[in-house]
């Protein structure tokens, strides 16, 4: 696991300095294989007929009984269509699915290395029955998933973007950590003495006007799902589950799942859940305009400063996992157990 | 959006009428970036399509007359030419003893189909055999039809067709999500397809949380050659509930013809409940007047970007591969 931390924003120890001269960033131009990708919330898929994609490879999702089913063609044409089945579903017309979480997993890569063991242990969400309707949330962000993931990973935008949600920047210390393997990027930000936001004054009533906070944020880099939460010194708080799903180069699907049994108030949890389409409207109006400037024009380097060190190091993981995988290396590396333990990332209670 | 203002493709069918506008009673003018043409029926009810030009002293046949015997005479001097050829037949002034001069005004080929008169944009030689579009329409159904001439380029038009069809297509009782693609358009180098969702407006209205699916998929599928497309209203069971076939052509550099004519299939009405047939029964096509240009504005031209070959459809990426394991 690569550590790197910063103390506002003065590299402590840095195995990935911002070199001068960064390889292009072309987001959008690679699909990452073999991945489990959460593409629907369960309680979605009934009688109905599901369509999801994930980088634009279809996926029709439906029930068979209780069984969750999951094709590459429309169930009325399957048996007519299967013969043009592709390697996504190993020429069957089916791809490998599982019923967790309360999300539909479909795998995404060559089916016959469909492994349940990497669906990630989620330890805020109850594996069988999911998470009460008013916990999930549905969002799309219209740019392709890896802008959504630097923006998840890039911190001074929350200071500015979420300001009214999450507090201003004016605080007293502001220490980052960044720790990442082959598959993950986990950032730790912890700030003393940061202002408590208007959110928290005027809906949860808190009136210190400072508080000591630290943000976790771990994401999946082959699928886009990320975990988030923050520990507020006097607030309440509640961890997230966010897919990002790859739906196309334009439109990145998001069902979240925010973890309410992990907190005893009842008010809030069930107002902060209602606060994710403000956030996700914050973050739609700088990604939906950032989109275009990397999928249309020719690709340019992007400047940096020491606050875009978790942005690069996923840039920099992103294409490591890119060049195995145009070498024909789809394996999960031995690193992949560090910090895997997401109640441990994210200072989480496990569900009993 | 740019506004390219350039012709589309040279050797192709392009919809100029309705085939209800093109009549025996009374000419009707047509033009493209091209050419003026004059267009009506013969005694044979064939469309005849020539210059519209007298060759006399150029006056426009359209504003003259079919005569009893089908052919379209000049109102300027009464020059008369024959629909299928544009041979000279009469000429009044002359007696009868005269010879006619051998005269002629250029005749274009056309063809009809599904209700929308084709013209041949090639030689007579290389006309094909082969019916402008592959696209069908079932004529028994047919809900309505329509005609416009819109202030914007044809490539204009056909992009925003691609990239922001709400701001052209009008579709009572549905509201269009131009921003929610169901994946990427496919292109095979003739034939465009891309799909998004769409909502019953009334739902829409209502809804109080983002939705996680919606009931309705517009499918667009563009013939790049003809500038026809076939658009479909489908509900998740991938029942076509409308269906429009939408052709357009550049009249100048800055105005566009477009036509539409639209059929609601017959569905089971026993399949949907009593609100959702009845909203389905109200749902009627039209092509804006205007397109709001700001709105256009905030369009990203993603789709259109494929059609342009700025960037690489989905399936042409360059992306890992996996091995295909069919064992």
């Amino acid at each position: 696991m690569t550590v790197i931390s910063t103390t506002h924003g003065i590299s402590a120890s840095s195995e990935i300095s911002i070199p001068n001269k960064q390889a292009l960033w072309e987001p959008g131009k690679y699909s990452l294989h073999d991945a489990w990708f959460p593409v629907a919330h369960s309680r979605n898929i009934n009688t109905q007929i599901v369509r999801r994609f994930v980088h634009a490879q279809p996926i029709f999702l439906w029930r068979k009984g209780k069984q969750l089913q999951a094709s590459e063609f429309h169930p009325a044409n399957l048996k007519k269509q299967r013969h043009q089945a592709g390697p996504f579903t190993g020429g069957s017309g089916h791809y490998p699915v599982v019923d967790r979480y309360g999300y539909a997993w479909v795998w995404y890569g060559n089916p016959e290395r469909a492994d349940i063991e990497l669906i990630p242990d989620i330890p805020f969400i109850s594996s069988v029955r999911g998470s009460p309707a008013y916990a999930n949330l549905n969002n799309y962000f219209h740019c392709t998933y890896e802008l959504v993931l630097e923006n998840i990973l890039d911190l001074t935008h929350i200071d500015f973007v979420h300001g009214n949600y999450g507090g201003t920047y004016e605080s007293e210390d502001d220490k980052i950590a960044v720790k990442s393997t082959s598959e993950t990027i986990t950032m730790i930000r912890t700030t003393t003495k940061r202002p408590t936001s208007e959110y928290q004054k005027k809906v949860l009533s808190i009136r210190v006007p400072y508080q000591d906070v630290t943000f976790f944020t771990h994401v999946f880099i082959r699928s886009g799902l990320c975990f988030l939460h923050a520990h507020y010194s006097a607030a309440p708080s509640m961890p997230l589950m966010q897919n990002n799903t790859p739906e196309s180069r334009f439109l990145t699907r998001v069902d979240s799942t925010f973890g309410v049994e992990q907190c005893d108030d009842t008010n809030y949890r069930h107002a902060w859940p209602t606060t994710g389409p403000m956030v996700a409207a914050q973050d739609e109006s700088m990604l939906n305009p950032q989109n275009p400037r990397y999928i249309l024009k020719q690709p340019a380097r992007d400047m940096n400063t020491r606050f875009d060190t978790a942005g690069l190091l996923f840039r920099r993981r992103f294409m490591s996992l890119v060049e195995r995988q145009q070498q024909g290396d789809f394996s999960y590396l031995a690193d992949t157990a560090d910090g895997s333990d997401l109640a441990e990332v994210l200072n989480v209670k496990r569900l009993s | 959006m740019k506004n390219k203002g350039s012709a589309p493709p040279a050797i192709s069918w392009q919809a100029i009428a309705l085939s209800t506008e093109v009549v025996k009673d009374h000419p009707i003018a047509r033009r493209n970036l091209n050419n003026e043409y004059v267009l009506f029926r013969n005694n044979n009810n064939e469309i005849c399509t020539l210059e519209n030009r007298c060759a006399h002293r150029r006056a426009p046949l359209s504003l003259g007359r079919i005569t009893p015997q089908g052919a379209i005479q000049c109102p300027y001097h009464g020059w008369t030419y024959e629909g299928r050829n544009g041979n000279c037949i009469q000429i009044p002034n002359l007696s009868t003893s005269e010879t006619i001069p051998q005269y002629q005004v250029s005749s274009f080929i056309t063809k009809e189909q599904h209700g929308l008169v084709y013209l041949w944009q090639g030689d007579s030689i290389s006309a094909s055999d082969k019916p402008p579009t592959s696209f069908s329409l079932d004529a028994k159904s047919l809900a309505g039809e329509g005609h416009r001439l819109i202030t914007l380029s044809h490539p204009s038009v056909i992009d925003t067709l691609l990239d922001s069809p709400s701001l052209l297509l009008k579709i009572d009782q549905v509201t269009l999500i131009d921003n929610h693609w169901m994946g990427e358009p496919t292109f095979d180098g003739r034939q465009l397809t891309v799909e998004r969702v769409a909502d019953w407006t009334r739902l829409a209205k209502k809804r109080q949380r983002i939705a996680s699916d919606f009931p309705l998929i517009l499918r667009i599928q563009l013939d790049i050659q003809t500038s026809v497309a076939c658009i479909e209203l489908l509900d998740e069971q991938n029942t076509p509930l409308v269906k429009t076939l939408f052709a357009c052509q550049a009249v100048t550099p800055v105005v566009t013809a477009v036509f539409w004519r639209w059929i609601r299939p017959t569905i089971n009405e026993k399949a949907y409940s009593k609100i959702a047939y009845s909203t389905y029964k109200k749902t009627s096509v039209a092509i804006a007047e205007q397109v709001d240009p700001s709105a256009l504005l905030a369009v990203h031209p993603y789709i259109s970007s494929v059609l342009h070959h700025k960037i690489k459809p989905a399936s042409a990426l360059d992306r890992a591969r996996i091995e295909v394991s069919q064992s």
